[in-house]
């Protein structure tokens, strides 16, 4: 079974090159689906593949680009990418991550640098749990609502609405961001993008899973542009944390090219999934996915805390993370499968009514 | 006792010369990795003394791969996709 696997080049390990295709294809599923990079998901599964940590880090980082650019293009083919407001946070992403960057300095000058940084990130992923699913649960309520008073709700309400506070904050200049559908002082997505590229930077993250929500919640985005203009700005921040790690010399190029083979064909069902699901139905499993996130930094920190339990927390930690990219993929894979029959017969029946009507 | 010679060696020497032993130390965090290139030929030798000789233009290598050669296979993949017969212009369900 010795073609199974391929040696990598500069590491020097043997690696079993089809858990590379796909671990590649089930980053591009829920990376394509969410908006993301999907950092948090391919590390700890590059280590049980045997990479080195510091190793697994600078691939994973190495290939975020990739498939990030196969769901932007086609994300903007559906029109769910706004370039403009994506530009601007940009802007606002590099600084936030060089202040990230001085923080964690600072941070380690006074010590105990691990123990803030996973406390903040719990924080921070329990806070935007709590988030969607209040959203979910007040956008629900307001459809019961709708419902007993004999209307239908409007499709493009929602249930948290501070971006609408936000957008009353008229700093100049003030910009339309027209695929957005919004139109705000360009001050706030420049100061939402600093903040969270400050997060990012500080627990040493893509950001994807904080600039998701704050697209959603701060900047006022339809949960599909987000999701797209997201994707746009991780394949271009990817691009600067590729060049970083490799010129620390500690990512495998051949195991990036890999997964990106996989991450090609992900990619794709993963965003053109997202024609299938309804906005809420995508922040509902966001949700889900940053709770199975949440637990898995919980039981890292308990391992930390009691050293007698931390090979089997950090074992527990990397399965559930590995169960639950396994099981989103395959969710979103299903309703690919089902949208994509659903879609064809419909063309099909339409065809044969305009043929019969001809 | 047999551990307290090197003991007192160190503590003398931390006393005595205390910048070049820092400085040791800051380089012994520093690791560098050096791929093995013996016994290679063609691209793989190429590829691999590129790493050991210079990050920056490994780097420079890998930022230009990755965006090439995904959109080689995005294209390819796309084009697979556009076989399957459904709308990929546009998206239908409107919801924020």
């Amino acid at each position: 079974m010795d073609w199974l696997y391929v040696t990598m080049p500069i590491s020097g390990i043997q690696v079993l090159w089809p858990g590379l295709v796909i671990l590649g294809t089930g980053v591009g599923i829920i990376g394509g689906f969410f908006g993301m990079g999907g950092a948090w998901m391919v590390t700890p599964g590059l280590n049980i593949l045997g990479f080195p940590m510091a190793f697994a880090i600078g691939t994973d980082i190495t290939q975020m680009s990739g498939p990030s650019l196969i769901s932007t293009l086609r994300h903007g083919r559906f029109g769910n990418v706004d370039y403009k407001l994506g530009l601007c946070m940009v802007i606002g992403t590099v600084g936030g991550f060089e202040t990230g960057a001085q923080i964690i300095m600072w941070l380690e000058r006074i010590g105990k640098i691990d123990l803030y940084v996973r406390a903040a990130y719990l924080v921070l992923l329990t806070l935007i749990a709590c988030l969607v699913f209040t959203d979910v649960a007040k956008r629900r309520k307001k459809e019961r609502e709708a419902r007993a008073s004999g209307r239908q709700l409007d499709s493009m309400a929602t249930g948290i609405e501070w971006h609408k506070t936000l957008h009353r904050i008229k700093i100049p200049p003030v910009m339309n961001f027209e695929r957005a559908g919004i139109r705000c002082s360009v001050w706030l997505p420049i100061a939402v993008s600093y903040i969270t590229g400050c997060l990012a930077g500080v627990l040493g993250i893509g950001g994807g899973l904080i600039r998701m929500p704050a697209l959603i919640y701060l900047v006022g985005c339809p949960t599909y542009i987000a999701v797209g203009t997201d994707l746009f700005e991780v394949a271009i921040s990817g691009l600067y944390g590729a060049a970083s790690y490799n010129y620390k010399g500690r990512a495998e190029l051949l195991a990036a090219v890999i997964m990106l083979i996989g991450a090609s064909i992900g990619a794709q069902i993963g965003s053109v999934a997202t024609k299938y699901v309804k906005g809420y139905g995508i922040r509902v499993f966001f949700g889900i996915a940053v709770v199975g996130c949440g637990i898995s930094v919980l039981l890292k920190v308990i391992g930390a805390g009691v050293p007698g339990l931390r090979t089997l927390m950090d074992r527990a930690a990397t399965v559930l993370i590995l169960g639950l990219v396994a099981a989103l993929a395959l969710y979103i894979f299903m309703k690919f499968i089902t949208g994509v029959r659903e879609e064809r017969a419909l063309l099909k029946e339409s065809a044969r009514a305009q043929a019969a009507h001809a | 006792m047999p551990n307290r010679p090197p003991k007192t060696l160190a503590t003398l020497m931390v006393v005595l010369f205390p910048a070049p032993l820092l400085a040791l130390a800051a380089k012994a965090e520093a690791i560098v990795v050096v791929a093995d290139t013996r016994g290679l030929t063609g691209w793989r030798a190429w590829y691999l003394n590129l790493y050991n000789d210079n990050h920056l233009l490994f780097a420079l290598l890998t930022v230009t791969t990755v965006p090439l050669l995904a959109l080689l296979l995005g294209r390819i993949t796309s084009w697979c996709m556009g076989r399957l017969g459904i709308n990929l212009r546009t998206r239908q369900l409107a919801e924020h």
